[in-house]
């Protein structure tokens, strides 16, 4: 895989890379320039009301507040420009170089830098068991891995409450997720949901932790046979048979393996004959770096994304058609 | 008065205990049944496809007269009624392996195995059986749980005043995990 990356990083966007990196250095010129005319800012309400106000002989407040208002607006005015032109570049850089990086993947495949999951999509896997209030996806990747059509992008969720009163009001921002999520065709129709957690109750508390994991929930506690899969994950279904119909012995071994490939929490869930699949890796995955040019390091980490989806999709075997949804 | 109290309190936490216990093993029984029933809705769903199977593949393998009517005869012993659970499963076993030699047998009728009949036929055969054994493994699991309750302390106590007893789980006899010789389907 990595030659086959070397070689269109060398041939389509090493050439991409050239004709942006003009706006690169602009963003990143601008950036300092900001970040200096804020410290002059600083520098300058600190030192100069006082000296203007003993030449033109005004009050010191009266000054103070004319430069407040005027080096805020230049505060102000600089941070949005700074902000359009990084923006701008990003949506460059994900129309020239990432659009290419997921051609590469696959022709046939299509990437939307604005378009993400539909919340409800989201919501509806029941991977997470925090509620959210604000939601925000983008860079959509759609397609087919053999027969099964699938979407995968990057979502992001928090959760916004507020404490106290008046003066002590606080708002306090919790991240739910961060990362990838795929929605994929199943390979099997069924009718309920099957949700598959990263364990952590057992995980800490062993015994102890299974009893909590059946409290409180509502779907049934579900308890695989698969001891390793049980110590990595949790699930829960609307019917324990269909709940084995769906985590066959190869499915959890698989689900194991994509954990063990890509290190990080991962989680599942199987809803109205489509599988949901998480991993949560926070950050930007598919934005450009400022201070210095995108390189082939940069370009295969990205890749990586995109051919983890075919990974998934091969992993939990779902172009086996040989049941009766076809 | 402190005395009696304190007593009133243990008396009270035991009947808790019994009472628990009690409704415990009643629910874990239950839940047996209930996977065994689950099981056997499976096992009706696949008699029932049976006669389709047998009428698809008959125009084809007129010859193999002998392999058909085996599996017509245990449907029909299947479907009869009377049967306790483990001549229930030992049934179910035999059909298994008879299946699986007619598709094995159907490899050799390039006709029979692209017709869209049969390619129907043999998805929902496959999608019927991962369910059967969804509901064995849920068969299982459920009997484990009972069985654990059944022999461990303090609730095995209970168990034996209710004259509960272990239950044995589903397993695939050996002679049924071997390969299956087409041969000796055919020849009886």
């Amino acid at each position: 895989m990595a030659s086959e990356i070397l070689k269109v990083f060398q041939e389509q966007i090493e050439p991409a890379l050239v004709g942006i990196e003009q706006e690169r250095k602009k963003v990143a010129r601008f950036f300092l320039i900001t970040l200096l005319v804020y410290i002059g800012l600083f520098i300058g309400i600190l030192t100069l009301p006082d000296l203007i106000a003993n030449i033109l002989n005004v009050e010191f407040e009266n000054v103070l507040l004319v430069l407040v208002i005027l080096f805020g607006a230049l505060a102000v005015f600089m941070f949005i420009v700074s902000y359009i032109k990084r923006k701008k570049y990003i949506k460059e850089f994900k129309s020239k170089v990432v659009a290419k990086l997921v051609k590469a993947t696959d022709p046939h495949w299509n990437y939307d830098a604005e378009l993400g999951i539909d919340e409800n999509v989201y919501s509806n896997s029941g991977i997470f068991t925090t509620p959210h209030n604000r939601y925000h996806s983008e860079d959509r990747v759609a397609g087919k891995v053999g027969v099964v059509n699938f979407q995968c992008a990057e979502i992001k969720t928090f959760y916004v409450y507020y404490t106290g009163f008046g003066k002590n009001r606080r708002r306090h921002k919790v991240k739910v997720f961060d990362g990838l999520f795929l929605h994929a065709d199943f390979n099997k129709e069924f009718e309920g949901k099957v949700i598959v957690r990263p364990d952590t109750a057992e995980k800490f508390f062993g015994r102890l932790g299974e009893k909590f994991q059946k409290i409180g929930r509502g779907d049934t506690f579900v308890k695989m046979e698969d001891v390793d899969f049980e110590r990595e994950f949790v699930v829960y279904a609307s019917d324990q048979i269909e709940a084995r119909y769906i985590l066959t012995p190869a499915i959890m071994s698989a689900m194991l393996d994509i954990k063990q490939t890509f290190g990080s929490r991962v989680g599942f869930s199987f809803v109205d004959s489509q599988v949901n699949y998480a991993i949560s890796i926070p950050g930007n995955l598919f934005e450009p770096r400022i201070f210095r040019s995108h390189n082939f390091d940069d370009a295969k980490r990205m890749c990586r994304f995109f051919y983890s989806i075919i990974q998934v999709i091969n992993a939990l075997d779902l172009n086996t058609r040989i049941w009766t949804k076809k | 008065m402190s005395f009696i109290l304190a007593g009133v309190g243990v008396l009270f936490i035991i009947l808790v205990l019994i009472v628990s216990s009690y409704n415990g093993l009643i629910r874990k029984k239950n839940n047996v049944e209930n996977a065994f029933g689950g099981m056997d809705a499976q096992l009706k769903k696949r008699y029932d496809l049976i006669p389709n199977i047998v009428a698809a593949v008959k125009q084809y393998v007129a010859h193999e007269k002998s392999l058909l009517e085996n599996i017509t005869a245990l449907r029909s012993r299947a479907l009869g009624g009377n049967l306790n659970s483990d001549e229930k499963v030992a049934i179910d076993n035999e059909i298994s392996s008879s299946l699986r030699g007619i598709m094995v047998s159907v490899e050799n009728y390039p006709d029979l195995k692209s017709s869209e009949n049969f390619l129907n036929l043999q998805r929902t055969l496959n999608e019927i059986e991962s369910q059967i054994s969804a509901a064995r493994r849920s068969f299982n699991a459920a009997v484990t749980v009972l069985n654990n309750a059944v022999e461990s302390f303090p609730s095995n106590i209970f168990a034996g005043m209710m004259k509960l007893k272990r239950r044995e789980i589903f397993v695939i006899p050996e002679a049924e995990r071997q390969n299956v010789s087409v041969g000796k389907l055919f020849n009886g």
